[in-house]
């Protein structure tokens, strides 16, 4: 049965969720699983690095959520808080499964609906740019790779990112212009995205 | 001359790959979720995660099923990590063995003071015990810190097998979740054990303790008998040569 407003037919508000779970409401709970479950598998996969891992992973940092929902602050936001558990949860699956091989991240082959048509040497030229960053990335350290995908694959603010990974805004800044500096250095001199100009140094 | 592409190129490049990740569907894990909540409940006897504050709810209890119950469960949902001491995740492996070397360094002792300003959580250290001989600090996953504190033998604290110690306290916190991870083979003896009204395990025979930190994890060979336990977002991890009952008797005098 799906938790909803008695009264007006409307979704249930996060707090109000939240705060029937925290009283045994497993079906609100499972609510709350439902909404997260698209960004806690995107999360997890990219920690882990594959579709079995981040399951297992969002899986069981949902379970784990749950019983650790005594501590959550009800004025804290609930998806930073429960993106911290399915990282730790994906980056200790992926150590304790011993695999140190880089991440094989992919782009789709698709473009989405809206996307401006480039030419087909623009197309094969900004793919190409792409998949150059993927790989970057995926061969960088773990720290550095996943502050990178939290602001730019997960699209998580730097308010948030800090919150995921239990550290000072501050901190998330200095940690990104590393991580983007040794990013640089990894990608092939001339490399470009099409139709971008270098605006700073 | 071939240029470096600019960060703020970088950036706006990351942003357009980040949309192109190809990222499998995201399986349902509802029903998968509710279920093991709801298994767990049945065991722990309450419908309710645990929630300070309320009288029924003395201290904060842990998410600990008994080991046989785990097992069943573990089976039948195919993962044998069930098992959580707050910051503490017991697993099963195949075995276990004593490391090639002398294991990792602990890193320099620190006075009590020290360790207390690192730590950003109050130590506590067990009045049968006294002050500790040495205090480490260790650095773990996302800028938290672990304590150990460490005995040396003496009257009625036997020394620990194959180290020098009597005994060695470790301090988790534990409102982040895991930082650290047991691992039990076939040999090991585990129990469900009440320590000063909380729940915790009582742990038998040598296995390996593996903290996650920045930059790999730390695996931690342990000798002794362990009592694990959780109060107040911190998990303690007794590790001594004496029984069950005066191992959970000196988890009783902490400070």
């Amino acid at each position: 049965m799906r938790v909803a407003d008695e009264v007006e037919g409307r979704p249930l508000e996060e707090a109000e969720l939240v705060d029937r779970a925290r009283h045994g409401d497993v079906e609100a709970y499972g609510e709350l699983v439902d909404r997260y479950r698209p960004v806690a598998f995107r999360a997890a996969y990219l920690v882990a690095g594959n579709a079995a891992d981040a399951e297992d992973a969002a899986q069981e940092a949902f379970v784990k959520a749950y019983y650790a929902l005594g501590r959550f602050r009800a004025e804290a936001a609930f998806r930073p808080w429960l993106l911290r558990i399915v990282t730790n949860e994906a980056r200790n699956r992926r150590r304790s499964a011993g695999r140190r091989e880089r991440l094989a991240l992919r782009l789709s082959a698709d473009r989405r609906p809206g996307d401006a048509a480039p030419s087909p040497e623009a197309a094969v030229m900004d793919r190409a740019m792409k998949e150059a960053i993927l790989v970057a990335v995926s061969e960088l350290r773990e720290i550095d790779r996943i502050v990178i995908a939290y602001r730019y694959f997960l699209d998580l603010s730097e308010a948030e990112t800090a919150d995921v990974l239990g550290v000072r805004r501050g901190t998330v800044k200095s940690r990104l212009n590393r991580a983007l500096a040794r990013l640089r250095e990894r990608l092939p001199e001339g490399a470009r995205p099409s139709g971008m100009e270098a605006v700073d140094g | 001359m071939a240029e470096r592409v600019t960060i703020a190129e970088l950036e706006r490049a990351l942003a357009a790959t980040g949309s192109r990740i190809e990222v499998p569907e995201p399986p349902p894990m509802g029903p998968a979720v509710r279920a093991r909540i709801r298994a767990g409940q049945i065991e722990r006897g309450t419908a309710r995660p645990p929630f300070p504050g309320l009288a029924a709810w003395p201290r904060r209890r842990v998410a600990l099923l008994v080991v046989g119950a785990l097992l069943i469960l573990a089976a039948a949902i195919g993962a044998a990590r069930l098992l959580v001491v707050g910051a503490v995740q017991v697993r099963v492996v195949p075995s276990v063995a004593p490391p090639a070397g002398s294991g990792p360094s602990l890193g320099p002792s620190v006075t009590v003071a020290r360790a207390q300003g690192l730590a950003g959580f109050a130590i506590r250290i067990p009045g049968d015990l006294g002050p500790p001989d040495e205090i480490h600090v260790i650095d773990t996953s996302f800028a938290r810190r672990v304590v150990v504190l460490a005995w040396r033998p003496g009257a009625g604290l036997p020394v620990i097998g194959g180290t020098p110690w009597g005994s060695l306290l470790m301090e988790l916190p534990s409102d982040r979740g895991p930082l650290a991870y047991k691992d039990l083979a076939g040999q090991n003896r585990l129990d469900p054990v009440q320590v000063d009204g909380a729940h915790g395990s009582w742990i038998e025979g040598p296995h390996d303790l593996v903290l996650t930190t920045d930059s790999g994890d730390l695996r931690l060979y342990v000798r002794g008998n362990v009592l694990l336990w959780d109060a107040d977002g911190v998990t303690y991890r007794l590790e001594t040569a004496l029984d069950r009952g005066r191992a959970v008797g000196l988890a009783g005098s902490l400070g």
